[in-house]
């Protein structure tokens, strides 16, 4: 780990898989795989309210694509 | 090794508790626990982990500066506030690492529990690699608090995986009642993600300080 980072932006470039319209949401490691962190970390983002994910059958956890736009401040 | 009719269990998995276990629920159990293997052991590394913060926030001892050449700054998200120093690393995952840190404010010192993300991640990119979980000006307290909030996100992640389990059951046997399996393999995650963290802690920590021992957080 290093002590220099670089500073936030407003936006980033997207990933190409978040680019892919016909596809509505992800699940929580396919949303980690496209944030480029730890799953564990995006558990932690919906417990904290920084996520709002959709639960769909038998209460598995998608994060809508627009949920994830919205933090990466596109939407 | 455990085995049924001879043969080894497979993937290294245990089979379930179950008696009497039909060649169906055996099936299911294997194809499901396989399915969510590595969520499996990453939800006993996860509770390993976090059994470790607590035991080390229970000694939380001698509250000695850290050494030199382990002293790092990470800048604050928001840019126009005092850089956090790391007392100490908490957890690290294979991206992520969880960092206790520490600050001088107006008030005095403040501590925080960070969550460190790669530079080059996307959300980096966006909201700077720190993003602060807790914070607070008796690090006892903050360590406390941020484990109380990971046995609610261990739980939720629990959920997540047993949810799997119950969809790749109803998809892969339809129109069977599998439903020990799926318990099964429910009660044994909820097993292994169980945490409990004493609600107690100040009074361990204080304990720890008074016999100068446990994890050093620097100039309190």
């Amino acid at each position: 780990m290093s002590g220099n980072h670089e500073s936030a932006s407003a936006a980033a470039p997207l990933p190409p898989a978040l680019m892919q319209t016909e596809r509505l949401a992800y699940s929580v490691e396919e949303a980690a795989e496209l944030l480029g962190v730890h799953y564990f970390s995006v558990y932690r983002m919906i417990q904290r309210g920084k996520l709002r994910p959709c639960r769909v059958l038998r209460g598995k956890l998608l994060v809508p694509r627009s949920e994830l736009l919205k933090l990466l401040r596109v939407e | 090794m455990i085995k049924r009719k001879g043969q080894p269990d497979r993937e290294g998995v245990a089979p379930p508790a179950l008696k009497r276990m039909s060649d169906t629920e055996y099936a299911a159990y294997f194809e499901a626990f396989g399915a969510i293997k590595s969520d499996y052991q990453a939800l006993c590394l996860i509770g390993d982990k976090l059994r470790e913060v607590e035991t080390s926030a229970r000694n939380l001892g001698p509250l000695d500066p850290p050494a030199p050449n382990t002293h790092t700054e990470l800048p604050d998200s928001v840019g126009d506030r005092s850089p956090w120093e790391v007392c100490t690393s908490l957890m690290r995952f294979n991206r992520n690492e969880v960092l206790l840190c520490k600050r001088v404010c107006e008030h005095g010192l403040e501590y925080a529990v960070i969550d460190h993300s790669p530079v080059a991640s996307v959300y980096a990119k966006v909201h700077g690699p720190v993003d602060v979980l807790r914070t607070g000006d008796n690090p006892r307290q903050v360590l406390r608090d941020f484990l109380r909030s990971e046995r609610e996100t261990l739980v939720l992640m629990t959920n997540d995986i047993t949810a799997t389990v119950r969809l790749l059951i109803a998809e892969r046997f339809p129109k069977q009642d599998l439903r020990r399996v799926a318990n099964e393999i429910t009660r044994l995650c909820k097993k292994v993600a169980r945490v409990g963290f004493s609600e107690s802690l100040t009074d361990a920590t204080t304990q720890a300080q008074k016999q100068g021992r446990g994890m050093g957080v620097g100039g309190a």
